[in-house]
Order: structure tokens, then sequence, then C-alpha cells
């Protein structure tokens, strides 16, 4: 579905990805841990060329693509076959809940508008707000700009759904109504990638986390594996940090 | 002759001073019909880095800013006569060049000043936009052209209406300047009126008093329009 292999991105003087490598299979979650700073982000934003990498091959639903030197059209089918949901939503201020949705199918993909919006209609339903189709941004929540968000990446059918820390720009009680949709989709077998630090979140949806430091992938494995029986020191001082209440007692 | 305002003199400049309106509003709505797109382009090239077009833009910018335009109206009347004259004999063209309207030469000065100015109005605007905008338009597979079309102009003409209204109202004021090159705009209307008549302060407070109710019918029209423009920015969450 999804592989990397040898990815590499700098920042002037400062080399943010030391080779990534990353395999996801159809339906997998897929959840990214690690501290601020490792490189998440920039992973997330050089698979989607929002960022171009130095180095480093992807191979997206069958399409194999040079993450340095794609062309503008291969860069287009990746984007294609991929959506984003952003940390601070980005939804087009100028649109409505529903144009939001619905404007990939139209503009990007060029699908008949009548049948876009039937679409935007669906998976707005889907996120729970049925009742907000025609509000703009600014008259919605936090919590419910997200779940646009995910409507819109939804809306797509893309191969795979990269999220860049959906929930950590929301008010705390805010959370959980896009934690609770993002298990919904992931239920339905919709293939994610997610960078979060909710941890209860990547235990009970993710079939594999990983866990990055200093821009390269220090450990990966199920749930069980990472939070059970972390292997790497730095895996376990991670841990030990953000789970504090289990970790001081039980290691 | 009588003591204070000449009242009736006054009506009637003021209905003079009116008749200059379309000529005013004619200069303008030209203006404004070829410095919108032609700013937008150039701010466009600027925003995008474009080499050449950008620097030249610079240039242009920065004379059109930091000359007066009455400068430039003497400049345009000076010269464009002679560069016309020189063309028109090489290619044998039959026409006398001092038969050209004035108010070509308004178009031509009032378009030339005024793209300057929105280019910087419209660079502006299109740097309030988010750059996650952009980006979020990338993603759901739009190309930077069509995001631009349909996400970033869209926000960005909408922040700049504020400017782009007193642009306008600084170009209905600038064209008063026409009357240096015989426009029959305003002003020069309600001078030779004043001339005729020697009433020079009754004119004058013609004079300003239309530019004022037109400039306010202006603003107000903007300002209506952009809370229209804008209403996907009212918060009622
Ligand atoms: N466009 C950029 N230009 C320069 N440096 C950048 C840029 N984007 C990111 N960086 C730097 O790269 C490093 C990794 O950033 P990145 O956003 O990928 O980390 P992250 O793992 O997502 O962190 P966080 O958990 O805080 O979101 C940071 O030190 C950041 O300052
Ligand atoms: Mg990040």
């Amino acid at each position: 579905m999804l592989e990397i292999t040898g990815l590499r991105k700098s920042f002037g003087p400062l080399e943010i990805l030391k080779g990534v490598d990353l395999e996801i299979g159809k339906g997998d979650v897929v959840v990214i841990l690690g501290p601020s700073g490792s490189g998440k982000t920039t992973l997330l934003r050089c698979i989607n060329f929002l960022e171009r990498a130095d180095e480093g091959n992807a191979q997206i639903g069958g399409l194999q693509v040079d993450l340095r030197s794609a062309s503008k059209k291969e860069v287009h089918s990746v984007r294609q076959k991929t959506a984003f949901v952003f940390q601070n939503y980005n939804l087009f201020n100028n649109k409505t809940a529903i144009e939001n949705v619905a404007e990939g199918l139209i503009t990007g993909r060029k699908i008949p508008k009548k049948k876009a919006r039937e679409t935007a209609r669906k998976a707005l339903d889907k996120v729970g707000l049925s009742d907000k189709h025609d509000a703009f941004p600014s008259q919605l929540s936090g919590g419910q700009q997200q779940r646009v968000g995910i409507a819109r990446a939804v809306a797509l059918n893309p191969e795979i759904i990269l999220f860049d820390e959906p929930t950590s720009a929301l008010d705390p009680e805010l959370v959980g109504e896009v934690l609770g949709v993002m298990r919904q989709i992931a239920a339905e077998g919709t293939t994610m990638l997610v960078v979060t630090h909710e941890m209860q979140f990547a235990r009970d949806v993710a079939n594999k986390v990983i866990f990055m430091d200093g821009g390269v992938v220090v450990e990966s494995g199920t749930p069980d594996e990472i939070f059970g029986r972390p292997k790497e020191e730095r895996t376990k001082q991670f841990l030990r940090r953000v789970l504090p209440e289990e970790y001081n007692y039980s290691i | 002759m009588q003591q204070g305002l000449n009242i009736h003199f006054m009506i009637d400049t003021f209905f003079v001073a009116l008749s200059g309106v379309p000529v005013t509003l004619f200069v303008t709505a030209v203006a404004l019909l070829i410095a919108i797109p032609a700013g937008f382009l150039l701010a466009l090239s600027r925003v995008n880095e474009i080499p050449v077009i950008r620097q030249i833009t610079m240039v242009y910018v920065s004379f059109v800013r930091g000359t007066p335009i009455i400068v430039q109206i003497f400049i345009t009347y000076a010269s464009v006569p002679l560069i016309l004259t020189a063309l028109f004999e090489k290619y044998g063209i039959q026409a006398n060049i001092y038969d050209i309207h004035p108010i070509w030469y308004a178009f031509i000065v009032f378009s030339f000043s005024t793209t300057a100015i929105l280019s910087e109005v419209f660079r502006s605007s299109l740097g309030t936009v988010d750059r996650g905008q952009l980006e979020a338009a990338q993603s759901v597979g739009l190309t930077s052209f069509q995001a631009f079309r349909r996400i970033l102009i869209p926000q960005a003409l909408v922040s700049a209406l504020p400017n782009l209204a007193t642009a306008t109202v600084n170009l209905i004021k600038a064209t008063s300047l026409g009357y240096a090159m015989s426009l029959q705009e305003i002003t020069l209307k309600a001078k030779v009126a004043a001339n005729a008549g020697y009433h020079y302060i009754e004119a004058y407070i013609d004079i300003f008093l239309v530019y004022l109710i037109l400039c306010s019918l202006v603003e107000f029209a903007f300002k209506w329009y952009e809370r229209r423009a804008s209403r996907y920015k009212v918060h009622h969450a």
C-alpha cells in the first residue's frame, strides 16, 4: 500500500530525516510517536510533497515515485491517492463545510457537481455534521472544523489518509469527538498514518506503532510490543515521560 | 458687487461641476478596469518571485510612488505625442497627434499609476492568506493554478477591499489633476465657470461638495460590498 525507503530531508545544515523506512499495508492504522522536533511532521509532508525530500523512494498504491525528483504529474497522482488532515485544520475559509469537502472532488477530480455534493453530504453525515453543511469554518468549533477536515479527506476515498496531530490544537473537551470519528473510519478499513500524542488511541486503534527520534525510526511494532515491552532505551525514556503513572513504577 | 456668497451662482455652478462627474467616473472606471487585472498579475509575479518581471515591477512601483501624479501627467502629456509622431512617421500613418482627445492621456496616466498602487495592495492582501490554504488545496488534488483561482485569490480579493476602496477614492480625487490636460472633469468645469463669473469661493465650495458626495458614495458602496463578500468571516460559533 505505502512503502517509503531511505527518506532523507535537511533544512539548511540541519538534517531532520536521516533515512526513514516505512511500510504500511492496506487497512493498517499506523501511529507515529516521538518527541517534538523528531521529524514526524516533516515525514508526512514529504510523503505528500508539501516538502521536497532530498532522497528517498515511495511506492503508493502501486505507483512508484522518487520523492526527490518526482515530476509535477507524479506529484499530482500521489496527491490523488493520499489525503492530509492538518493539525490546524486548514479548511478553506471562503467555503462552507460542504464546499470544503466537495472542492477536491469537483475541481481536483472533475467529478460532476451534483455527484460530488452527494458524496460530500455523505461524508459530513458520517462525521456527525449533518446539520452544519452550510456553515463556514469561522462558524464552527475546533472539533467541528477538524471533523470537516476528516470528511474532506474521507470523501476523496484515498488509498491512505495522513493525519498530523489532528487533535493537538483542540480544547481538551473537543478531543474526544475527533478521536471518535477517527476510530470509526479506522474500523471501516481506512488505511491511516497518524502522528499523535494520544496514547490511548495508539493502543486501542493502531495495529502498528512507530517510535521516531532524531530523524530515524528507533523502534516499531504492535502496540503491545511498544507499550508493553519496548526494547530501545530511547523508547523507554519517551514512554516514561508521556505515561509517567505507569512507567515510574513498573520499570 | 454684493457681499457674502452668491448663492444663486453657487447653485448654478454646482450643477456645472456635477456635469463633470461622468468624465471623472469614466476615467476612474477605465483606470480600474485596466489596473485591477494588471495590478493583480504583477502582484502574483512578485509573490511567486518570477524573475525579471518581479524586478521591473519593483522599479515601476517605486517610480509611481516616488513622483507626484501631476509630474506623471506632464511627462505623459509631453512625451506621448513625440513618441506617437515618431511612430506615425515611421509607418506612414496620416493622423494629427494634436487631435487626440485628452481623455486618452488621462486613461494612460491613471491606469499606469493605479496599476502600480494596486499591485502593492494585492501583494499585501495575498500575503494575508495563510500558507496552509495553499497546502490544503494541493493536498486535495488541486493544481497550484486551481488553488490560486478557487481558494487564494477569492480570499485575497476580500482582504484587499478596504485598500481597494482607498485607492479608488484617491484615484477619483487624483483625476481632478486632469485639468492640467484640459480634461473636462469636475474641477475644470467649475473653474471655468468661476473664471467667467469671478466667484471663486463659491465654485471651490461646489467642487468640494461634489467630491465629498462622490467619494462618500463610493466608500459606502465598498463598505456594503465588503460586508457581503466577507460573510464567511463572521464569527458566531
Ligand atoms: N520549513 C522548515 N524550515 C526549517 N526548519 C524546519 C522546517 N520545518 C521543520 N523544521 C525543523 O525540523 C525539525 C523537525 O520538525 P517537525 O515539525 O518535523 O517535527 P515534529 O516531530 O513534527 O515535532 P512536533 O511534535 O513538535 O510537531 C524541527 O526542529 C523544526 O524546527
Ligand atoms: Mg509536528
